[in-house]
């Protein structure tokens, strides 16, 4: 390997800023919109005893349920330091503000007994992008300024982002062989999940997969399901070393993400939408697009489309 | 001194993340997770819990998930659990304030309601998408009437 490659390959390689802080306005304005579709469901707790609650996460220091107006006024601020997250305003203190707000939120939402797994990645990677210099472009903070040159506080959050990306999906293959070891890829225990969640979800008058029911009453499939998302799992690692694994694997989790959705109308928001995998491509150039280069120009303040500094990805 | 941060951070966020994977599975929390979905091996016969909204009639139809909790199915299938492992004055207590909440409901079905009963049973899940098995064995955790006004 040359020495050029060797420092492209590195954790620390140089990176031009556009690609964080598109990650940064991808994820923001993700969880903006998440959180705001989510408003009924945080409302519904002020109707729950308080018996139910088991706090998780920064809940944990509550002793009992909070009022329903604090729930309504750190929701708010969520959704209000979410925003200027986005735009990248005061980004220094509304970076970790919104990140812990969000962390706020959803661990509120996963303490009446349920821990979902869907809010937890977004919450890492929103931990990421505030603890980086994730508004030095394409954001209010850094309007009028010219772009700063590639340099690798650039692009270490990038890579940290899409290592704890792979690593999510690593635990989840260590749980499998834990729980029930490589037998696991034999697809029966996928099989049966799959057919348990049709049922009670059925048996609660609530939406199931059709599709999910009729696959169940076939047995070949699942070996071959079960050894794809164990591979998927315990190999994501490799997508970390070159582009073109990185685009198998992504593509093979969204298939699984996908799958999920079809078999047990299970949606994982984040990964569904693709933002959770943008990190692993070049979404700068989604700026290349005429309106959303418009916005980009307004956000730099400037008429032209934005360019980034360059550096590898 | 910015690279020294960037590794410091970095170490630290893989650490914490990757943490649970030492731990008990059991050991689920949020937000970090060791990621059980799934992962435990499951029989094809479960027992499956539910409300009930039945009839004067006798006729029974299943309440949907805002009536028991809020619109997520899977926090409805939690409450339910709940109540029923925490015992017979949980369950009832689940089950009058499903009763409560359905006199307001805009379903005629559900409107027609005159009780709920929570109840289990088991069932072979696979026969049962393919229409070769019913839930068995099953039992009532709790019962409350729907209170109505008179007309």
């Amino acid at each position: 390997m040359t020495n050029t490659a060797a420092r492209r390959a590195s954790f620390y390689a140089p990176l031009g800023p556009v690609r964080l802080a598109t990650l940064r306005l991808l994820t923001g304005a993700f969880a903006v919109i998440y959180f705001m579709v989510r408003a009924p469901v945080m409302a519904s707790f002020a109707s729950f005893g308080a018996a139910q609650f088991e706090p998780v996460g920064l809940a944990r220091v509550l002793p009992a349920p909070l009022p329903a107006g604090a729930v309504l006024s750190l929701y708010l601020a969520a959704i209000g330091f979410g925003l200027l997250f986005t735009l990248g305003a005061w980004f220094r203190v509304t970076g970790p503000g919104f990140a812990l707000l969000a962390l706020w939120v959803t661990s509120y939402r996963n303490s009446w007994g349920m821990v979902f797994h869907t809010d937890n990645l977004i919450v890492v990677h929103l931990g990421v992008l505030a603890l980086s210099d994730a508004a030095a472009a394409l954001s209010l903070d850094a309007r009028g300024r010219a772009a700063p040159a590639p340099d690798g506080r650039f692009g270490w959050p990038v890579r940290l982002i899409c290592a704890v990306t792979v690593l999510s999906y690593v635990l989840a293959g260590i749980a499998k062989l834990k729980a029930s070891g490589w037998s696991w890829m034999a697809g029966e225990t996928l099989r049966n999940y799959i057919a348990f969640d049709a049922v009670r979800k059925e048996q609660i008058g609530s939406v199931h997969s059709p599709f999910g029911a009729w696959l169940v009453q076939v047995a070949w499939p699942f070996p071959v399901i079960g050894t794809l998302t164990m591979a998927l799992e315990l190999l994501g690692p490799l997508a970390l070393l070159h582009r073109r694994a990185a685009q198998l694997w992504v593509a093979g989790v969204y298939g699984f993400h996908a799958g999920v959705l079809a078999t047990m109308a299970i949606a994982f928001p984040y990964p569904l939408s693709g933002v959770a995998f943008a990190s692993f491509f070049a979404c700068e150039r989604l700026w290349e697009r005429p309106t959303l280069g418009r916005i980009a120009g307004w956000l730099e303040g400037r008429r032209t489309p934005v360019a980034d500094g360059g550096g590898p990805g | 001194m910015h690279k020294f941060y960037a590794y410091a951070v970095s170490t630290a966020v893989l650490l914490v993340v990757g943490w649970p994977a030492t731990r008990d599975l059991r050991a689920d929390s949020f937000p970090l997770s060791t990621y059980p979905m799934f992962a435990r091996p499951k029989a094809r016969v479960a027992e499956v819990t539910s409300a009930l909204a039945v009839a004067a009639g006798g006729a029974s139809t299943p309440v949907p998930p805002s009536y028991i909790a809020n619109a997520e199915t899977m926090q409805a299938i939690a409450t339910l659990r709940a109540a029923v492992a925490a015992g017979g004055g949980a369950s009832l207590a689940l089950c009058r304030a499903i009763a409560s909440r359905l006199q307001a409901a805009g379903v005629q079905e559900l409107r027609a309601a005159v009780r709920v009963e929570i109840v289990s049973g088991r069932v072979d899940t696979i026969d049962y998408l393919g229409g070769r098995a019913m839930p068995h064995s099953r039992r009532l955790h709790a019962r409350c009437d729907v209170k109505r006004e008179a007309p």
